[in-house]
């Protein structure tokens, strides 16, 4: 983590009226990275996105884009960030190529031979209206444009939604390709994991507007771990762990999920007189399950 | 701005054409009479259902994060779409003085040929010469139409506040009413163009600072 980290979340906090949408989030996106920004439906990934945008205002503390306070955003500042908002919606009506034109017109850094290349290269058709484009087409319509600002940093905002596996897979291969190729920082936020897993370096995960994790994907792999206790009869309620994520009783069975406590952990399921401890690492996926699913849980990476 | 307003003229553009299609016909059955009357009604109603489309436009547009993150200041962004809607408000003003010039010198040949014919009974219509719409007349025209989007525009813009707005936008439309019983059109022209101003300055310092 440096000063000079392009995204940083200082305490950021938001509600919709009495709801609260994001509750203290603090975290720095590092340079060059390719950070995924995690969680169920409804869990703030958007809302905390708009506050970094300044599309929102936060209800308490802030959001810093390049270092600029994202509350009063300068807008020449917004030529160095590529957006891709969930949905591409874009301007429906306009031409492809009309489009890249009136990018072109409010973006100074816009590279439309670039675009256009990028374009024919995935095949898109210029004269097509957008809202003739399929969502594969239009979210890659959307990357190239905004990947033709030449940004120093992209936010993508579900960028994947809606679409199949193989125009997923298309989709996310022409982004890392693009992004690793001039080293931009990216944020992203997707509900597709084991896209996320293979893509990313960072990542944090969001429940109900609380942030559960914030670490380098690496590192929370090696540290979370899944036990497996298997008991002669019924399985007892689990022993206290620190770093206990979630606990589930399955039968004989007792399933804990912990953070940093192979020893311990080993030695409380023997105490309580487990026949068996197994050990397994997790997917991202069952460490996003797992953080969020047991809701009332405490536990930190 | 420039894309942004011929992107807001376009978008626009459709409702536009419905009020100047509406317009030219209403113009010609007018063109006879003297009282202006339902000249304002109908220009009122023009411009308050331009305004009800653009304030709706206004709507979705704080929520299209594709033109939001533009690299323009929010106030330029909100002053492109408001010369997008003036343009369009002049064109149907355009439109419906056009309409009328043209429909009264056709009434006053016809009158004139009748005249010939029937001058007698002309006479005894006791109908008022049909004539073209006067500068003050103009002013007062075009101040209804100006005030009537501007005051539905910022209220059905604003998607905040409960019932307020439309409250607002109530109360702005009777003041246009009773503007209608002024002694000086000019004066009534004027003050129009005043509120018109005034409701579009408070729209866009509502769309400018709004972020929830």
């Amino acid at each position: 983590m440096s000063a000079h980290d392009p995204i940083v979340f200082d305490r950021l906090t938001h509600y919709y009226g009495r709801t609260r949408a994001l509750d203290t989030v603090s975290l720095r996106v590092p340079e060059g990275s390719i950070f995924a920004l995690l969680g169920r439906n409804g869990a703030g990934k958007t809302t905390a996105l708009d506050c970094l945008l300044g599309f929102l205002r936060p209800t308490r503390g802030r959001a810093l884009l390049l270092g600029e306070d994202a509350a009063h955003l300068p807008p020449a500042l917004r030529e160095k960030v590529g957006y891709v908002a969930e949905g591409q919606r874009l301007v429906p009506w306009m031409k492809v190529r009309d489009l890249v034109r009136f990018q072109r017109a409010g973006f100074r850094s816009f590279d439309e031979d670039y675009c256009l290349r990028h374009l024919r290269r995935l095949g898109l058709p210029l004269k097509r209206r957008i809202f003739n484009l399929s969502r594969g087409m239009r979210a890659q319509l959307a990357l190239s444009l905004a990947l033709a600002q030449r940004p120093e940093l992209m936010v993508l905002d579900d960028p994947a939604m809606g679409l199949d596996a193989v125009v997923r897979r298309e989709f996310l291969e022409v982004m890392i390709d693009l992004i690793q190729e001039e080293g931009r920082t990216l944020l992203f936020t997707s509900h597709i994991l084991s896209d996320v897993e293979r893509v990313c370096d960072h990542v944090a995960i969001l429940d109900r507007g609380v942030l559960r994790i914030d670490a380098p994907l690496d590192m929370v792999k090696a540290r979370v771990r899944r036990f497996h206790a298997l008991f002669e009869g019924e399985a007892p309620p689990a022993p206290a762990i620190p770093g206990l994520v979630r606990d589930r009783r399955l039968h004989n069975e007792l399933v804990l999920t912990v953070v940093d406590g192979d020893e311990e952990v080993e030695r409380a399921c023997r105490d309580l007189g487990a026949r068996r401890v197994d050990c397994e690492g997790l997917s991202l996926e069952g460490l996003f399950i797992d953080y969020t699913a047991g809701r009332d849980l405490e536990g930190e990476a | 701005m420039r894309p942004i307003f011929w992107r807001e003229l376009k978008e626009l553009a459709l409702p536009a054409v419905i009020a100047v299609l509406a317009a030219v016909p209403a113009a010609a059955s007018m063109s006879s009479r003297a009282d202006p009357e339902e000249l304002i009604a109908f220009c009122a109603i023009a411009g308050a259902l331009l305004g009800v489309v653009q304030g709706l436009l206004d709507r979705l547009r704080r929520s299209d994060r594709f033109v939001l993150h533009r690299p323009l200041a929010a106030g330029r962004l909100q002053a492109a779409r408001t010369f997008a809607g003036l343009a369009h408000l002049l064109l149907v003003l355009f439109a419906y003085l056009a309409a009328h010039r043209i429909a009264v010198a056709y009434e006053i040949a016809r009158q004139a040929r009748f005249r010939d014919r029937f001058g007698v009974v002309i006479d005894m219509m006791n109908r008022s010469p049909p004539r073209n719409l006067e500068a003050s007349q103009i002013l007062l025209l075009a101040g209804f139409l100006l005030a009537g989007w501007a005051v539905v525009r910022a209220c059905v813009g604003c998607a905040r506040w409960g019932w307020i707005p439309v409250l607002v936008a109530a109360l702005g439309l009777m003041l246009l009413a009773w503007t209608a019983r002024f002694s000086s059109m000019t004066g009534a022209g004027l003050f129009l163009l005043g509120t018109a101003a005034l409701f579009s300055a408070g729209g866009w310092l509502f769309l400018v600072g709004d972020r929830r």
